[in-house]
């Protein structure tokens, strides 16, 4: 599939807006409100470790890497 | 260890206690292992074992440090493919090298080694003040022909009375990577600079988002000193695989490539059939100046069966459309200069070809210590505290006339590359 450079800044674009639209829909969450939100099932990151062991393994077998964060270096490919 | 700003959103998350007013939070002292083993049908295996400590020095400062093992069986396969094709007195005449546009002699190739350990350890430091975090830390990892040296900062910040979260991380890697007994210029230095910025955002009462952005610049030796293309004296049918005449050069690379990467997720909340559950999706955009860009679609389901237990299903798809350079087969009008068809570079790396993957991952997460009640908890002082097992299942695949012709290089069949990988492990808090 292949997408037109400018299609593809507008999807970027609309994402982005379409965030900040949304916190300003609720940036005033209290702090009674998020008994939902500390629920272990929606910590984004439950298992650190395994995702850095998975953002060392993901890279060595696609061409792509980043947007994560550092994930420790060396090769073991 | 380099804390990634996953970590952060989930130091992030975890203060959204009730009886946690800080944003920020030191994390808990903790101790935990995990193994993973990897395995794939081009003939590599991976065992891996971790380990990994955190101490609360005090209510504002935690150090951590981990050590991991890599036990990689049969890298480097391609060499064993060279060697034999020499062996088989194949109208292989010599191997040349073409760096910064000149061709040269190869006068002997170093093979990689088919066992190899990679020992990674590493430390860090997080303080915290007010509602701000901040992590230094630092890794090393060395096998024996590929050196790495990494530090970080991790910077977070709440804003908006804790609903939105920003962090920073910076990343320095300082790599060497050089065939042993080299004297054929191969291999080489690279330095990576890696920024990623993100924000964390509560969307409501049971929808969290984030998004981030990140950008890598490397410079330096940015290929594999041990690999090498076939460049044919003919120019064979597409679909043909069988080893035809010519001359094997060593793989070139640019030796600046810098990237973006963008990443936008959502979670949330709901009530299944069953239990409580969560769902979130993610999406990310890759592109470099190497012509290489990828989309990645990423669900995932998180299911309590039981009140300490949760099953979690993970489905990523994954599709790359390939560096500008990088050819399934190449023939001397790829390495005439003048030529209409010239190139600068020559790969046969598959990871830099147009294809797209799979990814399917099943875990189980037993969260033992809540199963405990508060009055035996000393007698099981020693009993882990959570206990976790998953099982990937990855498949890469590409056109299927590509396939027949990489698999000169490759020892995967028809149906690309496919991996299993199983992870396991456990923790205390002390």
């Amino acid at each position: 599939m292949t997408i037109s450079f400018q299609l593809k800044k507008f999807f970027l674009l609309l994402a982005v807006l379409a965030v900040f639209f949304l916190m300003n829909c609720s940036l005033g969450v209290p702090q009674w409100q998020r008994e939902h939100l500390s629920d272990p099932i929606m910590q984004m990151d439950e298992d650190p470790e395994a995702d850095m062991m998975e953002q060392h393994f993901l890279p060595y077998r696609e061409g792509s890497g980043g947007g994560y964060g550092g994930a420790g270096g060396g090769c073991g490919c | 260890m380099v804390l990634s700003n996953r970590r952060i959103y989930k130091i992030f998350l975890l203060s959204f206690s009730f009886t946690l007013s800080l944003l920020a939070q030191i994390p808990d002292d903790e101790v935990l292992f995990k193994f993973q083993y990897f395995e794939d049908n081009n003939g590599v295996f991976v065992r891996q074992p971790m380990g990994k400590i955190i101490k609360r020095l005090s209510p504002k400062l935690a150090v951590n440090a981990h050590v991991l093992v890599d036990g990689v069986t049969a890298a480097s396969r391609q060499v064993l493919y060279l060697l034999q094709d020499t062996t088989n007195k194949k109208q292989v005449q010599e191997i040349k090298n073409i760096k910064d546009g000149t061709v040269f002699s190869v006068d002997a190739v170093t093979a990689a080694s088919q066992k190899e350990i990679r020992l990674q350890i590493g430390g860090g430091v997080t303080y915290q003040q007010g509602n701000s975090l901040v992590t230094l830390s630092g890794t090393k990892s060395d096998e024996n022909d590929y050196h790495s040296l990494s530090t970080a900062i991790d910077l977070k910040q709440d804003l908006f009375n804790m609903n939105s979260n920003v962090t920073f991380n910076y990343t320095r890697f300082d790599d060497d990577y050089k065939p042993l007994e080299n004297n054929n210029d191969m291999g080489g230095s690279r330095l990576v600079n890696s920024f990623t910025l993100g924000w964390t955002q509560t969307l409501s009462s049971k929808t969290l988002g984030a998004i981030s952005w990140g950008k890598n610049l490397s410079d330096g030796f940015l290929g594999r000193p041990y690999y090498h293309v076939l460049v044919e004296d003919t120019i064979p049918a597409i679909t043909d695989s069988s080893s035809q005449g010519g001359v094997f050069y060593l793989e070139s690379y640019p030796e600046e490539r810098a990237s973006d990467a963008i990443v936008i997720l959502l979670r949330q909340h709901f009530q299944s059939l069953i239990k409580e559950a969560s769902v979130e999706g993610e999406y990310r955009r890759y592109q470099d100046n190497w012509g290489l860009n990828s989309n990645t679609y990423t669900a995932e389901i998180n299911q309590y069966f039981h009140k300490n237990i949760i099953m979690q299903l993970r489905y990523r798809y994954y599709q790359q459309v390939g560096t500008d350079f990088y050819r399934d087969r190449y023939n001397l009008h790829y390495v005439t200069a003048g030529d209409p068809q010239f190139i600068s570079y020559l790969t046969v790396d598959p990871r830099l070809a147009d294809f797209n993957s799979k990814l399917i991952v099943g875990k189980v997460i037993i969260l033992i210590k809540d199963f405990l009640k508060p009055d035996i908890k000393g007698v099981f002082a020693f009993f882990p505290t959570r206990f976790d097992i998953e099982v990937q299942r990855y498949q890469r695949s590409t056109h299927p006339d590509a396939e027949v012709r990489r698999r000169r290089y490759e020892n995967y069949d028809k149906k690309g590359l496919q991996a299993w990988l199983i992870r396991t492990g456990f923790s205390f808090n002390f």
